[in-house]
């Protein structure tokens, strides 16, 4: 009865400690690896997925506008006849059910908004760019960011065709590039208005 | 009894280790679950406001495929009360998001003080539209279309030749049609189901002589008798003869839209042009002595000046006449000879067209004047029929958008005022 409420020595609680030491480096050790790698999923996924948003709120806004309308700051084709700009200026109507606002007089789309697209390389943001046709009141908004590269193209003819495409890639604290080859993501979007 | 206890003390221990580790598992677990059902829930949300886009346009293309068809009861009739009480002329049962089975919906309206405009206003949702599905997106279309005399013909080329004004062959020529999509003209590929027509209504506006022959149908203007088509020598039409719609009218005149690239089209000697598949605008095309031009996919060229073909011509990608398509924009004269064939079609509503020599014609034409002579024959490529007109040919009615706008813009009005 004795021998069973004996403590454990000294010696006992030492190696077991060392032991569970050593246990719980190797499982702490295999927790800061795999929360590395989750991070690394996890920014890629964020990544992706801001991109991607950004992707389709421009696409849907170049759906708005017509192929004159789009500003010609194209450059020069390559040798498949495509021009393409890092900076998409078109005007668009105001997106609203009211018909006053939708179209003019002769009810064709009312032009109200110059949009810009552009992106700022020091921050590598997409920056959108809304002014006011009449008061030129203008408003700034960041589309997406960790954006590395933004570049707007067409073919010459399919001028109502808009591909847009984007490099996206993080760079953490550490100087760590996520991913280490920037994701590419492209969308098209066709000029519906006539 | 001794050993035995020591050994329940290892167990407890170990106990321990396992609970410490299943704990850890488990949040490990749990976070990784979190992560990814937030990354596939935003996937779906993005996928579903895709679905719901294009099955509004859905609706808007229903609706105009309706409001297309003549005395569709979509267009309604206008109401001259200048204040109705309703300009609803149409909608679906599911418009009003009541329906879980159906994705898209519509509704038409009248334009007050506008009897040729109808305003759709279309819906789309993803998955479907019951509001309470999971990842629920939905999106909404308004559209502004005029309906207007001329409908888009079946297709540009719908006959093999087509003049406004006048039509003579002479020589051997013989017009016929055979079919590019079942490969190269002759053998069983040959047929008289091809169209030749002059929008004329005067006597001998369509002149046959020598042994000129059309294997096909012959249409005149509307009310223009017998007497507009003349034979002689051995020439003569093989398939009926009747006359244009009423309603028709003469194609229209073609502008170079604005995408098309600027070319030099005048080659000559031994020199070979290629064109890659594109639109171009020419000032005038000329290819002499044993000069050719290449072209390689479709290739549309906008000539605003003379069009002259001779020498080796064009070699098009197939021998597919529907790949190489020439307008004229202006009035100047369109001339193909040489010996060897042609391929393509030629849009030149107010030019004067002829082709000579001995190579053949396969395709199809529209010309002010058409004159033909020396031994070409004609083939028209009833494929052709199948080029979308880009210019109305006849006048029914056509529903056209004049204002397209979607309202779910998510971009609009973010973003802080620039001072």
């Amino acid at each position: 009865m004795r021998d069973a409420q004996k403590g454990f020595t000294l010696v006992e609680v030492m190696i077991v400690t060392a032991i569970s030491t050593v246990i719980l480096f190797g499982v702490f050790g295999i927790l800061k690896v795999s929360n590395e790698q989750l991070g690394t999923i996890h920014a890629k996924m964020s990544l992706e997925e801001n991109s991607r948003e950004a992707l389709f709120k421009m696409a849907q806004e170049i759906r708005q506008t017509s192929n004159n309308k789009i500003t010609d700051n194209f450059g020069a084709e390559d040798a498949n006849h495509i021009e393409s700009t890092n900076t998409l200026i078109f005007i668009v109507p105001i997106p609203s059910p009211n018909a006053a606002s939708l179209v003019d007089v002769n009810f064709d789309p009312k032009w109200a908004n110059s949009i810009q697209y552009s992106l700022d390389e020091d921050t590598h943001q997409i920056i959108r760019t809304s002014t006011d046709l009449i008061t030129l009141a203008a408003k700034r908004a960041i589309l997406a960011n960790d954006v590395t590269a933004l570049a707007f193209s067409r073919k010459a003819t399919t001028p109502e065709l808009i591909t847009i495409t984007a490099n996206a890639q993080q760079t953490l604290a550490n100087g760590k590039k996520i991913p280490a080859t920037p994701i590419q993501m492209t969308m098209q979007a066709q000029a519906r208005n006539p | 009894m001794k050993t035995l206890k020591a050994r329940n003390h290892e167990r407890g221990f170990i106990l321990l280790a396992v609970y410490m580790a299943a704990i850890f598992i488990c949040l490990f677990s749990t976070v990784l679950f979190a992560r990814h059902q937030v990354a596939v829930q935003a996937t779906e949300r993005y996928q579903n406001r895709i679905l719901a886009f294009n099955a509004a346009e859905a609706g808007i293309d229903s609706a105009l495929s309706g409001l297309a068809a003549t005395n569709s009861t979509l267009r309604g009739t206008p109401p001259t009360d200048t204040t109705p009480s309703t300009n609803l002329i149409f909608q679906t049962p599911y418009y009003s998001f009541n329906n879980t089975t159906n994705t898209f919906g519509f509704k038409i309206t009248y334009v007050p003080g506008r009897s040729d405009l109808r305003r759709i206003d279309a819906k789309g949702c993803a998955p479907d539209c019951t509001n309470t599905s999971r990842a629920d997106q939905t999106s909404d279309i308004a559209v502004y279309s005029r309906i207007t005399a001329g409908s888009p013909p079946p297709s540009l080329f719908m006959y093999g030749i087509y003049a406004k004004d006048r039509i003579s062959m002479s020589g051997n020529a013989v017009f016929d049609s055979y079919n590019s999509n079942y490969g190269a003209y002759g053998g069983s590929n040959k047929s008289t189901d091809g169209t030749m027509a002059v929008n004329s209504t005067q006597t001998g506006q369509l002149g046959l002589s020598g042994n000129a022959k059309i294997n096909g149908n012959v249409l005149v203007g509307y009310g223009g008798g017998s007497s507009v088509v003349t034979t002689s020598g051995n020439a003569k039409v093989t398939g009926t003869r009747s006359n244009l719609p009423q309603a028709w009218s003469n194609p229209d005149t073609v502008t170079a839209p604005e995408g098309a690239t600027a070319i030099s089209l005048s080659v000559s000697g031994n020199n070979t042009l290629t064109l890659p598949a594109g639109t171009y605008s020419a000032s005038s095309i000329s290819i002499s002595g044993n000069a050719k031009i290449v072209t390689s996919g479709v290739v549309k060229i906008y000539v605003s000046g003379s069009i002259s073909i001779s020498g080796n011509g064009i070699l098009v990608t197939n021998n597919h006449p529907a790949n190489l398509l020439l307008y004229s924009t202006g009035s100047s004269s369109v001339s193909i000879s040489g010996n060897g064939s042609f391929y393509g079609g030629v849009y030149a509503p107010n030019s004067a067209v002829t082709t000579s020599g001995n190579g053949d014609f396969f395709g199809a034409m529209i010309s002010k004047t058409y004159t033909q002579s020396g031994n070409g024959s004609i083939h028209y490529d009833l494929a052709m029929n199948a080029v979308p007109g880009t210019v109305d040919l006849n006048q029914t009615e056509i529903v056209r958008i004049k204002a397209w706008q979607e309202m779910n813009s998510l971009a609009w009005g973010t973003g802080q005022t620039i001072t």
